[in-house]
C-alpha cells in the first residue's frame, strides 16, 4: 500500500517531465532542421529555408568532405591534410587536455582541500576566482611569443603542457566534492600505513572518479569543438574543430552556401554524436558509479 | 590518536607530498598564467604618449577615462545594469530548472534516460550550428510560422523585436547552456548514500519532499559552486550577443562581456586600447571577486549543513 | 585510479610525437634536394579573395627561378596563407610572433605606431621607384589622402590595395524590365528604355548615372514605384546593420564633398560647413534649426575644434534619408532587414536569387560595401545554374551612385575607404628575401597588374591607372559600374591621416564611430527600427546626441591629446 503511494508520480514531477520533454523536442526540431538543410541545394534552401528538402543531394556530402581538408607548411614542406588525417589530432588534442586539464583541477583541488591548514592554499582559491572574474584581453601574442620560446609551438606535447592549469570552474567542483568527504575515509588510511600517495590514488580519487569523467567529458566536448587554439598554437596539426573553421569561412564557391556550411557542421557533429549514442551508457552513466556508496 | 603524536615527522611529509603535487601546476601558473597576465595588468596602468608613440606611466589615467565614458555613455550603463541582472536569469533561474530536470533524471523518471542524453546534446553541437538554428527560427521562420499557424501577422522576429529581444537572449542561454550541469548535479545526487533515501521513504516523505529535504541539501556544495562561478563571471558573461548581432548588438540588451569582448575586435592591435581595457577589466574584477568571496561566505553560513 | 593515470601518461608520452600533418602537395618539384628559398604572404580571405595576387607571384617565381638566394636552394617560391585571422586587428594582436615574410590585411588601424616601431620593413625605395618604365613613381600614383596616411616620418611601411565603401547596389534586370530610370525633367519615369533620361546625381546628362534617383526625394519616388509593382525596394542583412551605417556614412560624407571630408580625418581646413550650434550647457547642445531647416556656417577646423567635424550637415542628412526609409516598411524586406536570421552571406544570396527565383518577391537594390559582388560569386553562380536566363547572359548588377540629399548638391560623389587594405613586408624578414619580397610589391603595383586586378575581382585600387580596354571588355557588369563611377570624378578619402586626434583615436576612421551618440547607441538603423513610428526620436535627436556625445569639454579632457 505505501509503496504504491511512494511510486506515484507527483504531479510536480509530471509537470517537470513536461518542460523536459518540450525542450527536447526542440532540441530534436533544431538539429534535424540542420540535418535536413544540409541535402538542400543552394536554390532550394532560399526558397525553402525550412522545410523539407526538395530532393535530397547526398553529393553535398561528397562535395563536403572533398573540400574539409587544411593545408598546413609552406613550399615544399606544405601538406594537405584531409580529413581523416584531422581525427587523430583530434583525439589526441580533446582526450590529452581534457585528462591533464582535469588531473591537474583534481590533484591541485585535493591538495587545496586537505591541506587548508597551509595559508598558501587560500591564494590558490582566490587565484581561481580572480581568473574567473578578470576579463583578459590582448595577451595572445605574449602567450604565443612564450610558447616558441619554450619550444613547444606547434606541438601536441606543448598543448598539454598548456592545459595543465588548475584555474578553472571545475577546480571548485572538485574543491567541493573533495570537501564533502568526511575526514575520517583518509584518517583511517592512514592508520593502516598508508602513505599521503596511496590515500590520494587509492582512496581519495576513486571517490571522485566519477566527478573525474564527468568533468574530462565536459572537456572533452569543450576541446572537441575548440578551434581556436588549434589555429593559433597548433597550425600542423589540425582539428576537425579547425578544418571546420576554415571550411565555414573559405570563399571556395562550392561550399559558401547554407546547406554546404550545415555539411560541415555535421560533419563534426554527427561522428561525436554517435560515438556519444553507443557510449552513453559508459559515459554519462558513469556518473552514477562516483561517491560513497555503502 | 596516533595520527597526532608523530605530528612533526607527519607535517614534514605533508609538506613534501603538498611540494610534489602542487609544484608543476604552480609552476605552469607562473609562466602561463601570472607571467603573461602581470604585463597585461601593470598596462592599466600606462597610458600612450602619440608623440613619442610610448607608453607611459600614468597610474590612474584608464580609470579616469572609464568612468568619463560611464557617465556619458548610456551603452555602458546598459551592459552594467544588464550584468548585474544577469544572475537571476543565468545563475538562479538556470540552477533552479537545472536541478529540477536532475531530480527527474536521478528519480529514474519516465523517459529520463532519453532526456539525460538530450539534455547534453547542446554541448556537442558546435556554437555555429546552434546560434544559426535558434536565429534562422526566430528571426526568419517564426514570423511565418505565426501567420501560417495563426493568422496573425507578427513581422518582425523575437530577436528583432525589441520586446522579446532580452527574453529571447536568455532563454537561448539556457536552452543551449544545461548539459554541463545537469551532468555533475546528477552526479552529486548519485553520489548521496541510498540509505538517506529509503530512511526518508520510511518516515513517509514523498518524492517531493524527499527531493527538497534530503538530496537537495545534500548537493549544496555542487550548487554553490554554479552559483559562485556564475557571479565571479558576471562580467564576461557576453549572452551570446556577438553570434547574434555581429557588432550591432542594440544598447538596451549589450552585457559588459559583449563590450569588452566588441571593443577587444576593434582595438586593432593598438596598445593603448589594450591598456584601457585591462583598466576596465582590473575595475570590474576589484567588484566581482569580493562579490563573490563574500556571497559565498554567506551561502556557506546561511546554507544546509550536510551532516 | 592510479593506474588510469599511469595507462593515459604513458600513452601521452608515446603518442605526443605523433600527430598527423598530411599528405605532401609541396609545389615545385624542383631537381636534386628540391629546396627553394620561400617566401611566406600571409593573406586576410575576405570580399576580394586571393587569387588576384597569383599572377603577380608566377612573375617573380620565375625571374628568380635560376636564383641562389640562399645556399644550396636554387629558385623562388612566394606561398599565400590565406586565413580569415589575417584582419588588421588579428595581425597585429598577434604582433611579435609574426611567421610570416609578407602581409596582406584590411583595417590596419594601428598602422603608424607599428611604424614608428619599425616592426615594417621600409619600402620607400620601393614607392618612389617608376614600375615598369611608367611615368610615374607608385607614391605619385597613389591617391593623396592615403599618402598622407601611408607616410610616416618620410618613410613608406606598406601600400594600400583595394579599397572599398558602404553604397547601395542595383539590379539592373528589374530596373530595365520596371523603367526604373527618371526622364528627362526628373518628374516621372521613362516610358521605354530608349527615352532619354534625367541627368541622375552627378547633374550630368550623357554619362553612366542618368536616370538614377539624383536627390533623397528621387529615391522615395523609386521605392514607391517598386512597392507598387510588387518589387521590394530595398534590402541588407539584418544581422550586419554596421554596413548599413557604413552606406550612411557614404552619404554623410558624400554631402560633404572632398575636401571637407579630407578636413574632417586630417583636422585641418578652411571654410568647412558644419551645423550651427547652440550651447546650452557644458554637458548639453543642440543643432540650430529655423523653419525646419538646419542652419549651417562655415568655419576653420583645427585639432582644438575638431569636435566641430562631427557637426557635418551630412550626418543629419542620412539620418532623415535613413529615418524615411525605415518609417515606411513597404520600402524594404522587414524581417530579412530587421532580424539576425540573415547573415551578410544569406542576405546577398537571398538578393541574388531573389530576382531569379519565381517564387520569390524581387528585390531591386542591396545596402552593402562595394565587395559584395565578388563575396557572392557562388550564390551566383548556382543561381545561374538554378535559373539560367534565357540567353545564358550574365544578370546585371551595379553599384550605384547615391542620391544627394538636395538638387544643390549634384555633382561628383565623395566616398571614403572602409576596405583600408595594406600590403607590408615583416621587418624581421630574411635580408636574402628582401629583394624578391619587394619585386612582388613592385609587380603588383604596375598599372597593368592593377588593371589585371580590377577585372579579377570587381574592384579599384587608390592610384591613379588606366584599365587595359581588354581588362574593360572582360569585367563584370559590377565592376564596369565601379570603374565609370571613377571615371566620372568619384573620388576617395582615406580616413586616417597623422593628426594627433586620429593618432590617439584612431577609432574615429572607423565608420562604426560616425555614428557614436550620448545616449542612443552607436548604431542609427537599429535606433530607427526600435523607435518607428516615434515621432520624439527622429533624426533630429538622433544628430543631437551625437552633439553632446562631442561636446567641446570632452573634447578637450578626454579626446584631445594632452600636451
Amino acid at each position: 500500500m505505501k509503496k504504491e503511494r511512494l511510486n506515484k508520480p507527483n504531479v510536480v514531477f509530471v509537470i517537470i517531465g513536461v518542460v523536459i520533454a518540450v525542450y527536447c523536442l526542440s532540441l530534436i526540431f533544431a538539429l534535424s532542421w540542420a540535418f535536413l538543410t544540409s541535402f538542400k541545394s543552394r536554390g532550394d534552401y532560399v526558397s525553402n529555408p525550412v522545410g523539407f528538402p526538395k530532393s535530397f543531394l547526398f553529393e553535398n556530402y561528397l562535395v563536403g568532405f572533398e573540400n574539409f581538408y587544411v593545408d598546413v607548411g609552406t613550399g615544399l614542406a606544405k601538406s594537405r591534410v584531409s580529413l581523416l588525417q584531422m581525427i587523430p589530432n583530434t583525439l589526441l588534442y580533446a582526450i590529452g587536455c581534457s585528462f591533464f586539464l582535469t588531473a591537474t583541477n583534481c590533484i591541485v583541488a585535493y591538495c587545496c582541500c586537505k591541506f587548508s591548514k597551509f595559508k598558501i592554499t587560500k591564494v590558490y582559491v582566490t587565484l581561481v576566482y580572480v581568473e574567473m572574474a578578470l576579463p583578459i584581453v590582448g595577451g595572445q601574442a605574449a602567450e604565443l611569443q612564450l610558447i616558441m620560446r619554450l619550444g613547444i609551438y606547434d606541438t601536441m606535447f606543448g598543448m598539454w603542457i598548456m592545459k595543465m592549469y588548475f584555474a578553472g570552474v571545475y577546480f571548485l567542483v572538485f574543491l567541493a566534492m573533495f570537501s564533502s568527504i568526511p575526514k575520517d575515509f583518509a584518517d583511517a588510511g592512514y592508520i593502516d600505513g598508508a602513505s599521503e600517495f596511496t590515500v590520494l590514488f587509492k582512496l581519495m580519487l576513486p571517490m571522485v572518479s566519477g566527478t573525474f569523467g564527468t568533468v574530462m567529458l565536459i572537456y572533452f566536448i569543450s576541446y572537441w569543438n575548440d578551434y581556436q587554439t588549434p589555429l593559433l598554437y597548433m597550425p600542423s596539426l589540425p582539428t576537425l574543430a579547425y578544418g571546420l573553421y576554415r571550411y565555414s569561412f573559405s570563399f571556395r564557391t562550392q561550399i559558401t552556401s547554407v546547406p554546404m556550411k550545415m555539411v560541415g557542421c555535421m560533419i563534426l557533429f554527427l561522428p561525436i554524436f554517435v560515438v556519444f549514442i553507443c557510449f552513453q551508457k559508459v559515459l554519462i552513466g558513469n556518473i552514477t558509479m562516483g561517491g560513497l556508496k555503502e | 590518536m596516533k595520527v597526532k603524536l608523530k605530528g612533526n615527522s607527519r607535517l614534514m611529509k605533508e609538506i613534501i607530498f603538498f611540494t610534489i603535487m602542487m609544484i608543476v601546476p604552480t609552476v605552469q601558473y607562473l609562466i602561463f598564467g601570472f607571467g603573461i597576465k602581470i604585463n597585461l595588468i601593470t598596462l592599466a596602468f600606462q597610458t600612450f604618449n602619440v608623440d613619442t608613440n610610448q607608453m607611459e606611466w600614468n597610474l590612474l589615467g584608464n580609470f579616469e577615462k572609464f568612468f568619463a565614458q560611464y557617465n556619458e555613455s548610456l551603452e555602458l550603463q546598459n551592459s552594467i545594469r544588464n550584468s548585474l541582472s544577469l544572475p537571476i536569469w543565468t545563475i538562479f533561474l538556470s540552477i533552479f530548472i537545472g536541478v529540477f530536470f536532475s531530480l527527474y533524471i536521478y528519480k529514474k523518471q519516465f523517459g529520463s534516460r532519453a532526456f539525460k542524453v538530450l539534455l547534453f546534446m547542446p554541448s556537442i553541437v558546435s556554437a555555429i550550428v546552434m546560434t544559426r538554428v535558434f536565429s534562422m527560427f526566430v528571426d526568419r521562420a517564426y514570423p511565418d510560422f505565426l501567420r501560417l499557424t495563426f493568422g496573425v501577422e507578427a513581422p518582425l522576429g523575437l530577436l528583432a523585436n525589441k520586446d522579446t529581444r532580452w527574453a529571447t537572449l536568455i532563454f537561448y542561454s539556457l536552452w543551449s547552456g544545461f548539459g554541463s550541469s545537469i551532468l555533475l548535479y546528477v552526479g552529486a545526487m548519485s553520489s548521496i548514500s541510498e540509505s538517506l533515501s529509503e530512511a526518508a521513504k520510511l518516515d513517509g516523505c514523498n518524492m517531493l519532499q524527499e527531493s527538497i529535504f534530503i538530496t537537495i541539501p545534500l548537493i549544496y556544495q555542487t550548487i554553490l559552486v554554479y552559483i559562485t562561478t556564475g557571479i565571479a563571471a558576471i562580467f564576461v558573461n557576453q549572452l551570446n550577443l556577438y553570434s547574434f548581432y555581429q557588432h550591432t548588438a542594440s544598447a538596451s540588451v549589450s552585457t559588459m562581456g559583449y563590450w569588452i569582448y566588441i571593443q577587444t575586435l576593434s582595438a586593432g592591435g593598438q596598445t593603448q586600447n589594450y591598456a584601457y581595457l585591462s583598466a576596465v577589466g582590473l575595475l570590474l574584477s576589484c567588484i566581482t571577486v569580493p562579490t563573490t568571496l563574500i556571497i559565498k561566505w554567506f551561502l556557506n553560513k546561511v546554507g544546509p549543513k550536510t551532516e | 585510479m592510479k593506474k588510469l593515470f599511469s595507462i593515459v601518461l604513458a600513452l601521452s608520452i608515446t603518442l605526443s610525437a605523433v600527430g598527423c600533418s598530411g599528405t605532401p602537395i609541396g609545389s615545385g618539384g624542383g631537381d636534386g634536394d628540391g629546396s627553394k628559398t620561400t617566401i611566406v604572404f600571409a593573406m586576410y580571405e575576405g570580399g576580394f579573395g586571393t587569387t588576384w595576387v597569383d599572377e603577380a607571384i608566377k612573375t617573380v617565381e620565375a625571374k628568380y627561378k635560376d636564383e641562389e638566394l640562399e645556399p644550396g636552394k636554387k629558385g623562388l617560391i612566394i606561398d599565400v596563407k590565406p586565413d580569415k585571422g589575417y584582419s588588421g586587428s588579428g595581425v597585429a594582436s598577434l604582433y611579435g610572433a609574426w611567421d610570416c615574410d609578407m602581409y596582406y590585411t584590411e583595417s590596419f588601424s594601428a598602422y603608424n605606431e607599428f611604424a614608428k616601431r619599425h616592426a615594417f620593413l621600409d619600402i620607400t625605395d620601393v614607392v618612389t621607384s617608376k614600375v615598369n618604365g611608367e611615368e610615374k613613381t607608385i607614391e605619385e600614383k597613389m591617391y593623396q589622402s592615403y599618402r598622407d596616411w601611408f607616410k610616416v616620418d618620410g618613410a613608406y611601411y606598406a601600400l594600400p590595395h583595394a579599397y572599398g565603401s558602404g553604397g547601395i547596389s542595383y539590379n539592373v534586370d528589374i530596373f530595365e524590365d520596371n523603367l526604373c530610370y527618371f526622364n528627362e525633367s526628373g518628374t516621372g519615369f521613362v516610358s521605354s528604355l530608349t527615352e532619354n533620361r534625367s541627368a541622375g546625381p552627378d547633374g550630368v546628362s550623357g554619362n553612366y548615372d542618368d536616370g538614377l534617383p539624383a536627390t533623397y526625394d528621387q529615391f522615395f519616388t523609386l521605392c514607391e514605384k517598386l512597392a507598387n509593382a510588387s518589387i521590394t525596394p530595398v534590402a541588407w542583412s539584418g544581422q550586419m546593420l554596421s554596413y548599413v551605417a557604413s552606406m550612411m556614412s557614404s552619404l554623410a560624407v558624400d554631402y560633404a564633398g572632398y575636401d571637407d571630408t579630407v578636413a574632417r580625418f586630417s583636422y585641418k581646413g578652411e571654410d568647412v560647413e558644419v551645423a550651427k550650434v547652440k550651447e546650452i550647457n557644458i554637458n548639453d547642445r543642440e543643432p540650430i534649426f529655423e523653419n525646419g531647416v538646419l542652419q549651417t556656417e562655415k568655419v576653420k577646423i583645427t585639432e582644438e575644434n575638431g569636435y566641430k567635424v562631427f557637426q557635418q550637415p551630412g550626418f543629419y542628412y542620412a539620418l532623415t534619408f535613413m529615418q524615411k526609409l525605415i518609417n515606411n516598411d513597404r520600402y524594404y524586406d522587414v524581417n530579412m532587414c530587421t532580424g539576425t536570421g540573415f547573415d551578410h552571406l544569406g542576405a546577398q544570396e537571398e538578393y541574388v536569387y531573389s530576382a531569379a527565383d519565381p517564387s520569390k518577391r524581387p528585390i531591386a537594390m542591396f545596402v552593402e560595401g562595394s565587395y559584395w559582388y565578388n563575396e557572392a560569386k557562388g550564390a551566383r553562380e548556382d543561381c545561374a545554374i538554378d535559373y539560367p536566363t534565357e540567353d545564358g547572359s550574365e544578370r546585371r548588377f551595379a553599384f550605384m551612385p547615391l542620391p544627394k540629399a538636395n538638387a544643390d548638391k549634384l555633382g561628383p560623389q565623395t566616398l571614403i575607404d572602409t576596405n583600408q587594405s595594406a600590403i607590408f613586408i615583416n621587418a624581421e624578414i630574411d635580408p636574402v628575401k628582401i629583394a624578391p619580397a619587394k619585386d612582388l610589391l613592385k609587380e603588383l603595383y604596375t598599372n597593368e597588374y592593377l588593371s589585371y586586378c580590377a577585372r579579377e575581382t570587381a574592384t579599384l585600387c587608390p592610384f591613379e591607372y588606366e584599365i587595359a580596354p581588354e581588362d574593360y571588355e572582360a569585367m563584370s557588369y559590377f565592376g564596369k559600374s565601379l570603374l565609370d563611377m571613377k571615371a566620372n570624378g568619384t573620388r576617395h578619402v582615406f580616413p586616417y591621416s597623422q593628426s594627433k586626434v586620429i593618432l590617439a583615436n584612431p577609432s574615429f576612421g572607423k565608420p562604426n564611430a560616425d555614428w557614436e551618440t550620448s545616449k542612443h547607441g552607436t548604431n542609427p538603423v537599429s535606433y530607427f527600427i526600435e523607435r518607428k513610428g516615434d515621432e520624439n526620436f527622429g533624426a533630429k535627436e538622433y544628430f543631437t546626441s551625437m552633439l553632446v556625445k562631442r561636446r567641446p569639454e570632452v573634447w578637450a579632457n578626454s579626446i584631445l591629446p594632452q600636451q
